[in-house]
């Protein structure tokens, strides 16, 4: 069969917000193990009482393996950041994420906003 | 799509005075098209049998339904009522294409029936669960292109039923391209026992002398039945390929 196409790409676009805390905070369920997770974009909120570091880290199929992916993400209280900071495109993704691995974020001092977007390769 | 089999419909549909042979479970009829007519309905928008939007929830499974015009819900699109209609026998031929693609749609034809769109050893497929198999979408066969990944060839008296399951995480209403064409069609009259006036032309396209589509109706595993009533409302026998092939000819 033929490759996705950008419609079908967009028509299966996930948007999900998260609130992040200072331990680690799942985005999502475990990924499907049939499944390949694409992550287009990652948009952070700042907390309007202080700037903030953020940690986006991610759980291997090992279950027990982190992998740093962002680290250090300096969030001033009244900005916000987006990933990737040249703007996002459903084709070219931030991150993979194969079946069975997780995506965490964990903040310093006080929890965030955090909303991030992403589409399955199946459905 | 080509390179896998997989054609658009488009690319499928006869034209007037193409050759058709047709299987049936009691064998083939043989058949030259007299009339084309496209038949669309874009965008089809799936309505349960009281005319209501069936608006399927996330991984949930809609129950059979035929596809009911939305103007009167007691019409069912795809089927032929009449056996004949002016003058000659008549037939339909086509596909549809889907969205979203996150839908699956499981074809029933006849209504009712088992899917057999699936691998021949598998167990019975079922819908209600969301089987990976068994179904097409709009992947296989977009809205914009259908395709004959599923190709539909539907006589007089069938109806056609599909059920559906939704895979995504949001509801949605499926959204149909009906895409055929309106054969009709003169059939030829296989003479058995002697030479008869069709019997060159029949036996042409059985040896592939000539072009000519070969369509089954149903199922490859299990052809619709051409029952009583078409074979006398269209006067004519069905045959086996190896009698059609061996047919005298003068």
């Amino acid at each position: 069969m033929p490759p996705l196409t950008k419609e079908e790409i967009r028509e299966r676009l996930q948007t999900v917000n998260v609130y992040i805390t200072t331990t680690r905070t799942p985005f999502f369920a475990a990924v499907d193990e049939r499944k390949i997770r694409y992550v287009v974009a990652i948009t952070l909120f700042g907390d309007r009482v202080s700037t903030r570091e953020v940690y986006i880290e991610k759980l291997e199929e090992d279950g027990t393996t982190y992998t740093p992916k962002f680290d250090s993400i300096n969030l001033a209280p009244p900005e916000k950041v987006q990933l990737p900071v040249e703007g996002k495109d459903i084709e070219n993704p931030i991150m993979t994420l194969e079946g069975g691995s997780r995506l965490y974020g964990r903040v310093s001092g006080n929890s965030i906003t955090a909303t991030i977007e992403y589409w399955d390769n199946d459905v | 799509m080509d390179s896998k089999g997989i054609s658009p419909i488009v690319e499928r549909l006869l034209l007037p005075n193409h050759l058709m042979a047709l299987e049936f479970a009691e064998g083939w009829l043989f058949s030259r098209i007299v009339r084309r007519r496209i038949c669309q309905y874009r965008p089809y928008s799936l309505i349960d049998s009281l005319g209501a939007t069936v608006n399927i929830a996330a991984t949930s499974a809609q129950a059979e339904l035929r596809l009911r015009d939305p103007r009167n819900k007691d019409v069912d699109i795809l089927y032929l009522k009449d056996t004949t209609n002016a003058g000659f026998p008549w037939i339909l031929h086509g596909a549809i294409g889907w969205k979203p693609h996150q839908i699956f749609v499981y074809p029933r034809f006849p209504e009712g029936s088992d899917i057999l769109q699936r691998f021949p050893e598998l167990d019975p497929i079922q819908p209600s669960a969301g089987n990976f198999t068994g179904y097409y979408s709009g992947h296989e066969s977009p809205y914009d292109e259908p395709t004959d990944f599923f190709e539909y060839v539907i006589p007089p008296g069938q109806h056609v039923g599909h059920e559906f399951y939704n895979q995504d995480r949001r509801a949605h209403n499926p959204v149909a391209n009906i895409l055929f064409a309106l054969y009709h069609f003169q059939l030829f009259k296989p003479t058995l026992t002697g030479v008869g006036p069709h019997n060159r032309i029949i036996r042409d396209i059985a040896l592939r002398h000539v072009p000519a589509a070969f369509l089954t109706v149903g199922f490859t595993s299990k052809p619709l039945d051409l029952g009583d009533k078409l074979i006398k409302d269209w006067d004519v026998l069905p045959i086996k390929l190896d009698e059609a092939q061996a047919l005298e000819v003068g």
